[in-house]
């Protein structure tokens, strides 16, 4: 299988790289990082990329390269947690409507469409806005309002295994609905959904980043991307180094999760396996 | 067909009602009142004004009443007056359409005519180069965050070439300008903008486009097509192409939100004055009455779009019957 | 495709090659022209321009060059005539009459005389208009028309800051007399007497002003005035650096911020185009204590808190050293700012001192204790401030830390806004808090400061309570002679600096940047005076509207 994968795609090992790289520098971040990433030394303000700081300081004197560190594992956390929610949501309301059909499918899905014919990133901003920005909510409310396209896909594996054989049996030797839809359908739909988990995680990195953007996301002094690129504004034209770094990262990691999803789905779903015309 | 059009128009009222529902319980989450707000620094609003300022707004009824009152005048388009300026939302949003419009359709327009011909050819190669080129470049695009890469541009083009400008729909002096000076002046203040929201865009679409053509190549009727001896070309544009787009039409519908709520930093930051830069200012001022009604307008657009998009599947897809 | 776009980019290229100017010469003087025209940008979008209605700054600077009042504010805030060419108060205090200036006409022609004022009262003091500024009007008992030319206004009692506040945009009675005021469509095509008048308002993107050829101080140089709107202070300087806009902060109370003031200015697409300025605000930032807390019951406990706070480092850390230390409620160059109250002094040890007077022991833990109501209490206290703002939560953690050194322990929170507000400091629910609060040019603070104001919805919200102030703040109301009253609250300054009711932090800065070739203006703590005077020589002048 990874013989097979390395073969076909090589994009996706690259995006397993990255996000490989991410996990270690959050888990590592307190013994990679040189530097105190919150400790203010205002005498080193605003010193360009040297070998001292590899990515330079910013307007409070504190290491960037540092920051950039403890800010992956904000970046992960966020997109983890969220992610999380979202998926556990969009599975529960999936698998409710696609196996029992009828009218909890139909009040399900409608409520799907409320919430999908509002754009997500204005429900979220209205929420956090009124409720107030800090890391817990805006893991908490990504994850409450981006469960619709979980539950759209997870409603419609759940309807293609519910007449499989394996389940209709299960059905006739009388076990029950809740350990039919855990033990035998959700197993077989965990593909389709690890990929979006995965897409998902660098959705919500680069949501995070928005709100960080607009004073909505975590709060300083805790170092998000976000909020390193939304402080760095106020030196777009004196200090590159303040928001090109940031920028970067979250290019990379978002592209990461997105090259491994991508990569992942292609595995995955037999309809797209090669079939075109070098397949 | 009348009859499924009428079905799906009867469900878009308990939808609509979902959404009035939706709407109105995350501001009744919001703490405190935009009243409270108005008032709470400057002295000399004396404490009657900010009652009578309750009163008219209607801040003191119960919530069940206020929802109620609330729903019967938006059932005659009466969403009531923004707390800002006073004027009816409906006037204030139905301004800011046609900068939204302009803005978000062209950049819907171009996201096809740019990312169908990459999603198709990338299937068509698939694993070859050209797949891998086509999957960088899209999801590069959608993975730099819009703003930052919307500074950088502005930086580059504006301030270090001076060739167009940073912000803002039209020159200052475009008022002097004859038509076609005018349209030229509009054309390179859009340019940025839309490049930044296409960008951005190009992942999902050319993905759609390419699973869909992947599913579609390896159908019976294209092996036969090919087994009858027909040529390459004529395979793909004839049979494949035709059927892998007709999905795509949805994906249409799909994008309708982010069309009409427009991309709320991007045109915050390029001064465009469309609804996403009014919606982000009604929710950092408060205005409940304008972001209920930004909320509730932009779905009835997208569930009439979604609609428009259904019909027309239909109307495509000879296989699809509806009664 | 590709072709189009080369197509774009050539007519741009064209487009902007033009004009391109030596900046050297805007450094020259030159004689006095008419022509040009300002482009300034503003962060918020406007609300309202019927100055009955308005109720934030951008919409009130807009309103400054559209309208007149009967009198203003000069630059070193003294009260000077504007419409009134003269003014007479009554002994009493009672009675103020107006002389008006003859042949003053409204931007529509129609000249302007009592009848107007007589309105402009009427609109203001009527419950039905949704004014913020109603309660100004509550001690007028009578405006009458003496003759076309004088006003007199008569008051139940004498109210000091009426003089400076009331009229200060006098309405066109010919064209709203028997309209709806709250939704007249004046409120979007104002028509005034004032420098400027009204052209056009397309929301969300400018407002544009010509100027008024028959203003009665004489025609503005500047031809022109266009009002861009730009939500984001990046874009806005970009937009400076790429000269899509002439200043931020010239005829608005818009400013850069203190990165870019700082940082990126010191660039040759700055340096020879803009000058800068820094003035003083209408604003001041403190902490505020609640003077009903057994905690800071304390005159003492007070004052030792304000030695223990360092706020030259606030200004360092939080502002760039751009804001000023603030010692009361009053404009530093106010005449009712008291010269001989000095900020003080940044005095860890004292603090101590202070604190073991009023009873407070060290602990072994580092914290003070002190035994209240029979029971050992902490020195230790919540510190609200608003989430979100960046100034609020880096005072805060200074704060925190520079109390921590005396033996005090602060816990800081931050609540939404909203909630900020309604849920703890209008109830008086806090123990400190991180406040900002805009002043009046009248010196009159007595909703700030009286003991009959700590309703909720009224704005004593620190509870404090001083006999001799509510007095002096009654007085201070009551007497219109300037010179008793700035006895009155130079005396005001020194008890309340004594007291500390809350620590006056700071005074924070607007940062202005003009371009060179703008020449005679001034910038003052009253806002722009005298508009009509800017001009662009003729050979430095970039637009031709």
């Amino acid at each position: 299988m990874i013989k097979h994968a390395l073969k076909t795609q090589p994009l996706m090992m690259w995006g397993a790289g990255i996000v490989a790289l991410l996990i270690l520098t959050a888990f590592g971040c307190q013994w990679l990082a040189p530097m105190d990433p919150i400790q203010q030394t205002l005498n080193d303000r605003l010193f360009a990329p040297s070998f001292h700081h590899l990515m330079g300081t910013d307007q409070y004197g504190r290491d960037v390269f540092s920051r950039l560190l403890y800010g992956s594992r904000v970046s992960l956390a966020v997109g983890l947690v969220a992610v999380s929610i979202y998926i556990f949501i969009g599975t529960l309301v999936g698998a409710l409507a696609g196996y029992y059909g009828g009218w909890v499918d139909a009040v399900l899905m409608r409520i799907v469409d409320v919430v999908l014919s509002i754009p997500t990133f204005y429900l979220i901003l209205m929420v956090i806005a009124f409720l107030g920005p800090n890391i817990m909510n805006v893991m908490v409310i990504i994850g409450l309002t981006s469960w619709t396209d979980v539950a759209r896909l997870v409603r419609g594996e759940v309807l293609s295994l519910k007449e499989r054989e394996f389940v209709q049996a299960a059905k006739v030797i009388g076990m029950k609905d809740v350990r039919i839809i855990m033990k035998h359908i959700l197993p077989n739909a965990m593909g389709p959904i690890l990929v979006v988990a995965t897409l998902g995680i660098g959705g919500v990195i680069l949501l995070e980043s928005s709100l960080s953007f607009l004073g909505l996301g975590v709060q300083p002094p805790t170092p998000s991307w976000g909020n390193m690129l939304e402080e760095g504004k106020d030196h777009l034209t004196d200090a590159w180094w303040l928001v090109t770094f940031p920028g970067l990262a979250i290019f990379i990691t978002v592209l990461g999760y997105n090259l491994l999803g991508q990569g992942m789905r292609d595995l995955l779903d037999p309809r797209l396996r090669g079939s075109g015309r070098n397949g | 067909m009348k009859k499924y059009v009428l079905r799906r128009l009867l469900m878009m009222i308990p939808l609509l009602l979902g959404i009035s529902l939706l709407s109105f319980v995350i501001m009744q989450l919001a703490p405190g009142d935009p009243v409270t707000i108005k008032a709470s620094s400057n002295s000399h609003i004396d404490p009657s004004y900010i009652e009578k300022l309750r009163q008219s707004y209607g801040l003191n009824d119960p919530l069940m009443i206020q929802y109620w009152h609330w729903l019967k005048r938006i059932c005659t388009l009466d969403f009531g007056n923004c707390f800002g300026d006073n004027r009816p939302v409906l006037t204030v949003i139905v301004e800011r359409l046609p900068a939204t419009f302009l803005l978000s359709g062209l950049s819907l327009l171009l996201l096809f005519v740019l990312a169908v011909p990459l999603g198709v050819a990338a299937a068509y190669y698939q694993n070859s180069w050209l797949d891998r080129f086509v999957s960088v470049f899209t999801f590069g695009g959608y993975s730099i965050p819009s703003y930052w890469l919307a500074f950088n541009l502005m930086l580059f083009f504006c301030v270090y070439l001076n060739l167009l400008p940073i912000s803002g729909m039209m020159s200052t002096e475009a008022d002097f300008f004859p038509w076609y000076q005018k349209i030229g002046d509009l054309m390179s203040h859009l340019l940025l903008p839309l490049f930044v929201t296409t960008f951005s865009g190009l992942a999902s679409v050319s993905q759609y486009a390419r699973s869909s053509m992947l599913e579609v190549i390896r159908q019976d009727y294209i092996r036969t097509a090919r087994a009858k001896g027909l040529s390459e070309t004529q395979v793909i544009f004839k049979h494949a192409l035709r059927n892998a787009l007709i999905p795509i039409v949805t994906l249409v519908g799909l994008s309708l939100p982010g069309l009409i709520g427009g991309s709320f930093i991007i045109e915050t930051i390029f001064a465009w004055p469309g609804l996403g830069q009014l919606g982000l200012q009604a929710v950092f001022t408060h205005d409940y009455p304008l972001v209920m009604g930004i909320g509730i307008i932009t779905a009835f657009l997208t569930l009439t779009g979604n609609l428009l998009a259904d019909l027309v599947y239909a109307w495509l897809d000879p296989r699809i019957r509806y009664d | 495709m590709i072709k189009r776009i080369f197509l774009i980019l050539s007519m741009v290229m064209v487009l902007s090659s033009c004009g391109k100017v030596d900046p050297k010469i805007y450094d020259q003087d030159g004689p006095v022209a008419d022509g040009d025209m300002l482009v300034e940008s503003t962060v918020g979008d406007l609300t309202h321009l019927n100055p009955a209605l308005v109720e934030d700054t951008s919409s009130n600077d807009i309103d400054n060059l559209i309208f007149n009042g009967l009198v203003r504010y000069n630059k070193n805030l003294e009260i000077e005539p504007d419409l009134a060419e003269k003014w007479i108060v009554s002994k009493d205090g009672k009675v103020i009459t107006y002389y008006l200036r003859k042949g003053v006409k409204f931007h529509d022609g129609v000249e302007f005389t009592a009848n107007d004022v007589l309105f402009t009262y009427q609109v203001f003091s009527d419950p039905g208009t949704n004014t913020p500024q109603g309660a100004l009007y509550q001690d007028i008992k009578e405006v009458q028309i003496v003759d076309l030319y004088t006003v007199r206004v008569y008051y139940k009692k004498p109210y000091a800051p009426a003089l400076g506040e009331t009229f200060s945009a006098i309405l066109p009675k010919h064209l709203l007399e028997g309209k709806d005021i709250n939704k007249d469509e004046f409120d979007r095509h104002p028509i005034g007497t004032g420098p400027y008048r009204f052209v056009e308002w397309k929301t969300a993107q400018k407002i544009v002003l010509d100027a008024n050829p028959d203003y009665y101080e004489g025609a503005p140089h500047i031809k022109k005035f266009i009002l861009r709107i730009i939500p984001d202070q990046t874009t806005e300087f970009l937009e400076l650096l790429n000269g899509g806009i002439d200043c931020i902060g010239g005829f608005m109370h818009g400013s850069l911020t203190a990165e870019q003031y700082t940082h990126q200015t010191d660039i040759p697409k700055f340096k020879n185009y803009y000058n800068l300025y820094k003035t003083d605000t209408l604003e001041y930032t403190y902490i505020g204590w609640n003077n009903k807390n057994p905690l800071f019951k304390e005159k003492k406990v007070r004052q030792a808190l304000t030695m223990a706070i360092d706020r030259n480092s606030i200004i360092q850390n939080v502002g760039y050293g751009l804001s000023t230390i603030c010692t009361g409620p009053f404009p530093k160059y106010s005449w009712a700012n008291n010269p001989s109250v000095k900020p003080w002094p940044y005095d860890p040890d004292k603090a101590k001192q202070y604190l073991k007077q009023a009873g407070w022991k060290m602990g072994q833990d580092g914290i003070l204790y002190k035994t209240i109501n029979g029971k050992r209490t902490p020195f230790s206290f919540t510190l609200l401030f608003v989430q979100g703002s960046s100034t609020g939560e880096k005072i805060a953690t200074i704060v925190q830390q520079q109390l921590k050194l005396v033996g005090i322990y602060v816990e800081l929170q931050s609540h939404e806004w909203s909630t900020h507000e309604s849920q703890y400091i209008k109830p008086r629910k806090y123990e400190a808090f991180i406040g900002a609060w805009s002043i009046n040019l009248d010196p009159d603070c007595y909703q700030l400061f009286h003991s009959s104001q700590m309703g909720e919805n009224q704005f004593n919200l620190l509870d404090f309570k001083n006999s001799r102030v509510d007095e002096l703040l009654v007085e201070g109301v009551r007497t219109l002679d300037v010179k008793k009253r700035q006895i009155i609250y130079r005396e005001i300054h020194k008890i309340l600096n004594d007291e500390q009711p809350c620590t006056f932090l700071t005074i924070p800065s607007q940062l202005s940047a003009i371009h060179k070739r703008f020449k005679e203006y001034e910038m003052s703590m009253a806002g722009l005076t005298h508009p009509e005077k800017w001009f662009v020589p003729l050979n430095q002048q970039k637009y031709n509207p």
